[in-house]
């Protein structure tokens, strides 16, 4: 049974969350020379336990990646295809406990394995004090996650439902912004978790390249950081569209008006960041410009590749490690502007040729 | 009215249509058939809804060469239509006012035909699958198309619900229009007059 929920819901897990852990894996291994590599992984984690700011900051990134899987799996058990989860609810409460805490153990390993690192190091530095906060706060963490878990599981049967919160305003929806409410309405929690990721992703990246000065190419690392952080952002969008809108592909809507939705779309996606963007570029146009233009063909990238897997998962990870290197290679070789150009241009005629010949749908012959 | 030639569907490597040619006229045209025999894949091909080998044409517009005036001249309901939830029935329906370019009149009598006003305000996401069905078929007449593709049209809608379909169905007749419908269910013959009833065998579309 257990291998059975890493296939399908640990396994989907990191899958969706690829973009987030590429760019975390290259702020922890990229951003330095190889031979100062263990230095400055060092110097990382002793920041991290030696003052209680240090430790503050680590306990708030693994309580947000511990909400961050709370409401992933939350949302998955919800799901009609994870139905089969709930029989689970029949077993014995020591064994559904032992189980779940197996699942979350595989799904926190990137924090368990740097738990060992800072207690390691905390011993070596004689900081008990951080031994046992570390414990404390990750046994908290993961025991919270088994606990409601069980629960949901257990007494689904309980569950309430969820009363809309309606202030009585009503707003028009045109078209267009259906995906978007469909996030504001269905997905809140992911868009919002999203949202303070790529934001801190984005100011990350600042605070690294802080010693570089004004250089453009920083906002745009801090950009694609963001963009990556909508992988499964994009992937849910895609997804909507294909299950909810598809009744669209056979009304008289031309390809030139489908392809402008998605643009505003990506557009009003990025409000934080371009908001971030103009701040941070000390409100220089062609920084902005660049960047306007380099978010847009970033999003839309993302986008095609779903296209072009056809909504595969396993596919579009290896398409996001290509694009992360390429991308970052066009930034920092200073060929941004044109790679955006050809990219979006690109983007556009893989949408304009194939949006008819390609079915994302599934099943129903 | 309409013609299909040299149609080849694939799923991977399963071929659910292969066939030559197949043409319609004007009427009421009965695709009948168990489940997977390629009946709902048939129809997304002519709504233009997948990719697929091969030329669909209605009265002349080309499929492939004007995707857009084909798809204005066509209708598809679905068998089991999907929604977005947070949205009203209102909303779903002035969209295809919009895009059929068509009375906000007709789709109000459309509405009151199928005792659907009163719900047109809730979320998508409240409705019944009956309701649900009624809405698809309330937007699929919505406008002028000159052919209605009909896939189950009578799954989950009550007995005096598609006693309404059948008459309205009979109405577009009257008008010149064709009707391409499919249905496990025997459609009623005292009800609906079918001009012909296909069946697909073996990937071909054969006339019963």
């Amino acid at each position: 049974m257990l291998r059975l929920l890493i296939h399908s819901l640990a396994k989907e897990f990191y899958q969706q969350h690829a973009g987030f852990f590429l760019v975390g894996i290259y702020i922890l291994f990229g951003v330095v020379e190889p031979s100062q590599l263990i230095g400055y992984q060092k110097a990382l984690l002793l920041a991290g336990i030696s003052s209680p700011y240090g430790m503050m900051v680590v306990f708030v990134s693994w309580l947000l990646y511990t909400i961050k899987v709370h409401f992933f799996i939350k949302q998955r058990l919800e799901l009609v295809k994870y139905n089969f989860i709930k029989e689970i609810g029949g077993l014995k409460k020591n064994v559904q406990l032992k189980l779940w805490l197996k699942l979350y153990f595989v799904i926190l390993l990137p924090i368990f394995i740097y738990v060992l690192l800072l207690i390691g190091l905390s011993f070596q530095h004689h900081l008990f004090t951080s031994v046992i906060s570390i414990i404390a706060v990750f046994s908290a963490l993961t025991s919270s996650l088994v606990w409601f878990t069980y629960q949901s599981v257990t007494f689904s049967f309980l569950n309430q439902k969820k009363k809309q919160l309606s202030i009585g305003i009503k707003i028009r929806k045109p078209f267009f912004s259906w995906p978007l409410f469909y996030l504001f309405n269905g997905q809140p929690l992911m868009l919002f978790m999203c949202k303070v990721l790529s934001l801190a992703f984005f100011k990350s990246m600042l605070w690294m390249f802080a010693d570089v000065g004004n250089d453009i190419r920083i906002l745009l690392i801090a950009l694609l950081a963001s963009v990556l952080c909508h992988a499964v952002l994009m992937f849910t969008l895609l997804k909507f569209e294909t299950e909810y809108l598809n009744f669209g592909k056979g009304l008289p809507i031309s390809i030139w008006k489908r392809l402008r939705n998605w643009i505003l779309v990506f557009g009003i996606i990025l409000v934080p960041e371009w908001i971030l963007l103009i701040t941070a570029s000390h409100y220089d146009l062609y920084s902005i410009g660049n960047g306007f233009l380099f978010g847009l063909a970033g999003l839309f990238f993302l986008l095609t590749i779903l296209y072009v897997v056809k909504l595969n998962m396993d596919n579009y990870l290896k398409w996001l490690l290509f694009f992360f290197f390429i991308v970052m290679w066009a930034i920092l070789a200073n060929y941004y502007l044109s790679f955006s150009l050809i990219l979006l241009a690109s983007c556009k005629i893989y949408y304009l040729i194939m949006f008819d010949k390609t079915d994302l749908k599934v099943g129903g012959i | 009215m309409l013609k299909l030639t040299n149609i080849n569907k694939k799923y991977g490597n399963l071929e659910v249509l292969n066939f030559s040619e197949w043409e319609i006229q004007t009427g009421i045209h009965w695709l009948k058939g168990g489940n997977g025999t390629g009946k709902s894949t048939l129809f997304r091909i002519i709504s233009g809804q997948i990719p697929f080998k091969g030329e669909v044409e209605l009265n002349g517009i080309s499929l492939t060469k004007e995707p857009i005036k084909f798809r204005s001249k066509t209708s598809f309901a679905e068998a089991e239509p999907q929604y977005p939830l947070f949205i009203t029935g209102n909303e779903l329906v002035k969209f295809y006012i919009e895009a059929r370019k068509a009375e906000k009149k007709q789709a109000e009598e459309l509405a009151h035909y199928f005792e659907m006003e009163s719900f047109l305000k809730n979320k998508i996401g409240s409705y019944s699958s009956g309701m649900l069905k009624k809405l698809s078929l309330i937007c699929a007449f919505i406008g002028n198309p000159d052919l209605y593709v009909l896939d189950e049209p009578l799954i989950t809608i009550d007995i005096a619900s598609a006693d309404k379909l059948y008459k309205l169905i009979q109405e577009k007749i009257l008008q010149g229009k064709g009707i391409l419908l499919s249905s496990h269910q025997e459609v009623s013959k005292d009800k609906l007059r079918l001009d012909t009833v296909f069946q697909i065998v073996d990937k071909q579309i054969v006339k019963i």
